[in-house]
């Protein structure tokens, strides 16, 4: 620890406790309350990392986080911002983006080739000769980027938290705290926002001995009743004043009824030759490393001023010990402040340009500067120089919310010059830097945002703006060597802009997205205002008229593990899960459901074949409680149903069923399913799994509008159903229950209310995969007792469940679509065969005129088709249909038939390929084409015997 | 546990809570409460500052149509006067108007606030009037960290929805919430059978990361005794 300076009050470091870590394999001593960049700046060290393209030694430039200088890996976490991330003991971190280690990186050649990699030279290059650009893809992802992502380790969940307050108070340096105090006496729920470890902001480094600001930080202890995130970045903005804030235990989202901004400035660097070398630095860096962590960043350094207050700075840099050789007046500071800085004993070279800073073993040595009136050139050797040249306003939130910045020249800065309703903006970033004057302005956001809140406050005087510029006009001083540079995430030199408005890129947008400038990680913190500036300069306009580029979310980097938080994937279980799983099942995400897609070992095709079989020859199981349950009731039950869905009701009689399906007002089909009547004014209606929720929504719109009296009651989610189906379900059943399930009892679309395995049930025969089949609905409490009582009756008889995968080949050999499958979002009842069931005659119903316009107008029709040619099991569905060289349709559903022995499927066809010449021409994947033949549905047992099954053991297979 | 050992004894008419299985078998007991197997006790104890709680087996009834309200009234059952509102029914059971003309009737935790409409069989009562057994899943989380809970997996402010019947969205499921101060302060989580496994994953996730403790339905009995 080398490095250190003495003991100062107020140091965030315990000088007592001490650990060890190591950097780029070397060890390095860490005090408590350091963070990786200090406690290695503390060891001697100033290279930290490597640049992103050229691979140039880089060292601290902020140290405030508003770079990317400073990124570090361990073995399981990437880009970790070593300026505020405190290490581990033991902890091994290394440089991000570095070929052979930081000190031997073999990317550093990449430098040479600088003047061969302009900007914008990837979009010139590549593409030619084109077999090459696979070769040159891969070469450039594996160069590009920074860190590497672990993708082996297991996911971190961390927590993603709402928070709600009256007013949320983003910064928390002498404005921000001022207004925190007001609004806590007041009573509100405030929530007081920092992005550095403590609240202070500035005052803690660059004013740590002025009494003023040891009387603001005071204020803190004040605050009992404010929430005070530190160490939290406010991201973006969203709606309703919504404000992730990220931290390192996870983000809270803000909602807030009011929000002052009070983020302050973000200091600024020159752009010289050199300007990036290990030692270059901006002022707050020095001052936080010097004053909060001890660290002595430099034996010699040099002060480039650039504003009054710079002169302020370097005094107090001296007072916390650090050596510095000489003031740099760039030509803004003005006589007054210069005085005050020769009166302190500084040495002043005035009115002066900055020729270049010069290295020594990649590590800064000296600068070279000139003063103007006499070109005088000096050499001052130093391994420090401050940039104190300007800021630019943190205003990115700002902008977000909707505020209209504006470039006052006389500040050299952008101020908000319009705030949308509930916003408001407090401190430097207003223009008001005086510490006086930033605690006012605070206090008067404040006062504002409670009158917003219509609390009553004691108005306070809103402060006026600087006087004078705290910004140098022009800090750019390029060379004809280059290496100027302006973006250090990006390593984009004076010359790239150049070279980007030369070749026709005049505006900010268009630089921004050609020369990549603000895009970085730093997201053009301290790179986007002097790109303004070199870009006014080169094209003659002023900065104003040049403006900024649009600032997005996210303000700074969020990490993807901490937006995706907790990482919840909601899934849905039938009651019948953990039976699934016990007996075998292979579990497969069907929508949102859980659902067993086949049983038992062997390939998918084995299962299917065999759970087929079962069914085909003597019954099989399946748990259907994914289907939509819906129990209409009231005096007009039938009239929202008559309105609701296209086919007609009125001879639906009461113990009976009929399929149905629903049209939204332009005739697509939505859904569809089973309806049955269980009383004159009484119905219970099953919807496909997924869009239960979507027919319950438009069914209570219907009712809403019509004015009808009807109950509609879901029960999807606490009803279950099993289906049980093939020849001997009615035998199986018949042992449980105390329905008569005789063919004349219970004819086939039959529905009875009665006992199942000794619970209330309503049993339904339907015949979705063509074989005598009863659905079964209970409370979901009992479907499991149901199922196991079935399981258990049907065992003798060769029951087997079966699973989705299964009942899909099933249907498929019956022709029956599924909605949704089969159909798109563009499909009418017309072109599935549906347009003969249309009632077409009822006076209204939903798609009424749409579906008569598209009867006349069909374009396309599902037709079945079938082939024998070995290559066809290549077959997938949504392979295309293709007519003379051009897309006819696409395959909605295939499969191989063991009752046809070929493989079976269902296309969407253009509709003069349905009837034609009864062949279609299908696109494998791999680019061939098989000719199947179109053949009438349904494939399987065409007289329908087996679902209506009038006797028991009907066999009559087609 | 395995889902096919408390089934062997199960009688057709008894069920077990869709929780069951996340409750370790070595960890809980299972008990029977209003025909439902679930978690009874955790063996080995707990201090009940945070807690999360399975009480799926509190008897629940939906009770729908035009004449739902007047139904209700004449089992001496107070009505919530407004949509979404609802009305406490004995010591922490509830009444909530879930739509114009659905009322969810949810028993206290001990059972016995309604007995004659829990006794009944559900079905018809009378032209408008339809009354059926509500199986859905209620979760409880005790304690302060319940709010922190909450805050992470709810966009709506906990502070509001305290005095109010609330259906929102948890985690991305449909919920209702509603909070009772005594005799044990916490809020109720009423969720589908489909989102529960899910749901009280993610729930106790969160407990226990602010140092919750997963316990039975009879210690929550006792707790609220």
């Amino acid at each position: 620890m080398r490095n250190r300076l003495p003991p100062v009050a107020g140091e965030w470091i315990d000088r007592t406790q001490t650990f060890s870590f190591t950097y780029e394999g070397e060890q390095v001593t860490a005090c408590a309350g350091d963070v990786i960049t200090s406690a290695v700046m503390a060891s001697g060290r100033r290279t930290l990392a490597r640049s992103f393209k050229y691979h140039r030694p880089r060292g601290v430039l902020s140290f405030a986080n508003h770079d990317a200088n400073v990124l570090v890996e361990t073995a399981t976490q990437t880009n970790i911002r070593a300026d505020v991330s405190a290490p581990e003991a033991g902890a091994a971190y290394r440089a991000v983006n570095t070929w052979g280690g930081l000190h031997s990186d073999a990317g550093r050649l990449l430098g040479l080739c600088a003047p061969i990699l302009p900007v914008g030279f990837y979009y010139k290059a590549f593409y030619r000769p084109r077999f090459l650009f696979p070769w040159w893809e891969k070469l450039i992802r594996h160069m590009a980027g920074l860190g590497r992502v672990a993708t082996a380790l297991p996911a971190v969940r961390t927590p993603r938290r709402h928070r709600w307050c009256d007013v949320l108070v983003i910064g928390a340096g002498a404005s921000g705290l001022a207004a925190a105090r007001v609004l806590g006496a007041a009573g509100v729920r405030v929530v007081l926002a920092d992005e550095q470890a403590r609240p202070g902001g500035s005052l803690l480094h660059l004013r740590a001995g002025d009494d003023g600001a040891r009387a603001c930080l005071g204020a803190v202890s004040e605050l009992a009743d404010v929430s005070v995130l530190s160490g939290h970045c406010a991201a973006g903005w969203y709606a309703e004043h919504g404000v992730p804030l990220v931290g390192a235990d996870g983000i809270s989202f803000v909602h807030a009824r009011a929000t002052i901004v009070a983020t302050g400035l973000y200091e600024q660097p020159a752009v010289f030759r050199n300007n990036d070398l290990p030692g270059v630095m901006l002022t707050g860096a020095a001052a936080r490393l010097a004053r909060l962590y001890g660290v002595r960043p430099f034996r010699a350094g040099v002060v480039l001023a650039g504003h009054p207050e710079a002169c302020a700075h370097a005094i107090a840099l001296r007072t916390l010990g650090l050596p510095i050789v000489a003031l740099v007046d760039l030509g803004q500071v003005g006589g007054a402040a210069l005085d005050l800085a020769r009166a302190a004993g500084l040495q002043v070279i005035a009115d002066a340009t900055v020729v270049e800073a010069r290295a020594q073993r990649g590590e800064l040595a000296a600068i070279t500067v000139r003063t103007r009136d006499r070109g005088l050139t000096q050499t001052l050797e130093c391994d420090g120089v401050l940039m104190s040249v300007g800021w630019a306003p943190a205003a990115g939130l700002l902008v977000q919310a909707g505020a209209r910045m504006r470039y006052d020249a006389t500040l050299g800065q952008s101020v908000p010059d319009a705030l949308p309703p509930g916003v408001f903006a407090a401190g430097t970033l207003n223009g008001v830097f005086a510490l006086a004057d930033r605690e006012a302005d605070g206090a008067a956001a404040a006062t504002a945002a409670l009158a917003y809140l219509g609390r009553s406050a004691k108005a306070v005087q809103r402060p006026g703006q600087a006087a004078v510029a705290h910004s140098h006009a022009h800090p750019i001083y390029p060379h004809p060597r280059g290496k100027a540079f302006v973006d250090f995430d990006e390593d984009l030199t004076i010359g790239d802009l150049h070279t980007a408005v030369r070749e026709g890129f005049d505006s900010i947008e268009l630089v921004k997205r050609y020369s990549t400038i603000g895009m970085g990680p730093s997201q053009g913190k301290t790179s986007n205002m002097n790109g303004v500036r070199i870009v006014a300069g080169i094209t003659g306009q002023t900065v104003g008229a040049i403006g900024t580029t649009t600032p997005r979310p996210f303000v700074h980097p969020v990490p993807m593990g901490q937006l995706a938080g907790r990482r919840l994937r909601r899934v849905w279980r039938t009651p019948l899960h953990d039976w699934h799983v016990a007996n075998g099942a292979h579990m497969k995400e069907a929508g949102t459901w859980l659902r067993p897609s086949s049983y038992g070992a062997g390939s998918i095709r084995e299962r299917c074949e065999r759970e087929y079989r079962a069914v085909r020859d003597a019954v099989g199981l399946i748990d259907v409680s994914t289907l939509g349950k819906i129990e209409i009731f009231g005096a007009d039950a039938q009239a929202l149903l008559d309105y609701a869905y296209p086919v007609s009701f009125a001879r639906l009689v009461t113990g009976m069923t009929r399929y149905v399906f629903m049209t939204d007002g332009s005739g697509t089909l939505i859904d569809d399913g089973v309806c049955a009547r269980l009383g004159a004014d009484h119905f219970y209606v099953t919807t496909t799994s997924s869009q239960a929720q979507y027919v319950i929504r438009q069914l209570e719109l219907y009712a809403a509008q019509l004015a009808l009296d009807v109950c509609i009651i879901e029960r999807s989610f606490t009803g279950g159903a099993l289906n049980l189906a093939g020849p001997a379900a009615r035998e199986v059943l018949a042992e449980l229950t105390d329905i008569d399930l005789s063919a004349d009892a219970m004819p086939y679309l039959g529905c009875r209310d009665g006992e199942v395995g000794g619970v209330p049930a309503r049993v339904m025969r339907v015949g979705f995969v063509g074989e005598l089949g009863y659905e079964i609905h209970v409370d979901a409490h009992a479907l499991t007792p149901v199922w196991r009582a079935v399981h258990e009756a049907g065992r003798a008889r060769g029951l087997t469940p079966f699973g989705v995968d299964t009942q899909r080949l099933l249907r498929l050999e019956k022709g029956h679509v599924i909605v949704g499958h089969d159909t798109d979002g563009t499909t009418n009842p017309h072109e599935i065969g549906l347009g003969r069931a249309i009632a077409a005659t009822k006076p209204r119903f939903v798609g009424k005129h749409a579906l008569a316009l598209l009867g006349s107008r069909a374009t396309r029709s599902l037709v079945g088709f079938k082939v024998y040619d070995p290559r066809a099991r290549g077959i997938e569905e949504c392979h295309l249909v293709i007519d003379d060289e051009r897309i006819a349709g696409r395959v909605t559903s295939v499969a191989w038939s063991p009752q046809q022995g070929a493989v079976i499927g269902l296309a969407m066809v253009e509709s003069t390929l349905a009837t034609g010449a009864g062949r279609l021409r299908i696109r494998l994947g791999d680019g061939t084409v098989v000719t199947v033949e179109v053949v009438p549905l349904p494939f399987y047992d065409t007289g329908n015997t087996r679902q209506h099954a009038p006797d028991p053991g009907a066999r009559d297979v087609t | 546990m395995s889902p096919e050992q408390p089934h062997d004894e199960m009688s057709a008419t008894e069920c077990e809570s869709p929780l069951l299985a996340e409750f370790g078998a070595d960890a809980f007991t299972t008990t029977v409460h209003h025909g439902m197997r679930i978690a009874g006790c955790n063996v080995h104890g707990y201090e009940g500052a945070n807690f999360i709680v399975d009480l799926s087996a509190v008897p629940r009834r939906l009770v729908a149509g035009s004449g739902a309200s007047r139904w209700l009234a004449e089992q001496d059952l107070l009505c919530p006067s407004q949509l979404h509102g609802w009305a406490p029914l004995g010591k922490d059971g509830v009444i909530a108007q879930l739509h114009i003309d659905q009322y969810l009737v949810v028993d206290q935790a001990a059972a016995g606030a309604a007995p004659t409409l829990f006794a009944s069989p559900v079905g018809r009562r009378g032209p408008d009037c339809l009354v059926f057994r509500c199986d859905m899943v209620e979760i409880a989380l005790g304690g302060p960290a319940r709010s922190e809970t909450l805050a992470e997996l709810c966009a709506v402010d906990a502070d509001y929805a305290c005095e109010n019947w609330s259906s929102v969205r948890l985690a991305h499921c449909e919920v209702a919430l509603w909070h009772r101060i005594a005799p044990v302060a916490h809020t109720r989580v009423l969720c589908t059978a489909a989102d529960a496994r899910y749901l009280f994953g993610v729930l106790r996730e969160c407990m226990q990361s602010a140092h919750g403790e997963v316990i039975g339905f009879d210690d929550f009995l006792r707790l609220s005794a």
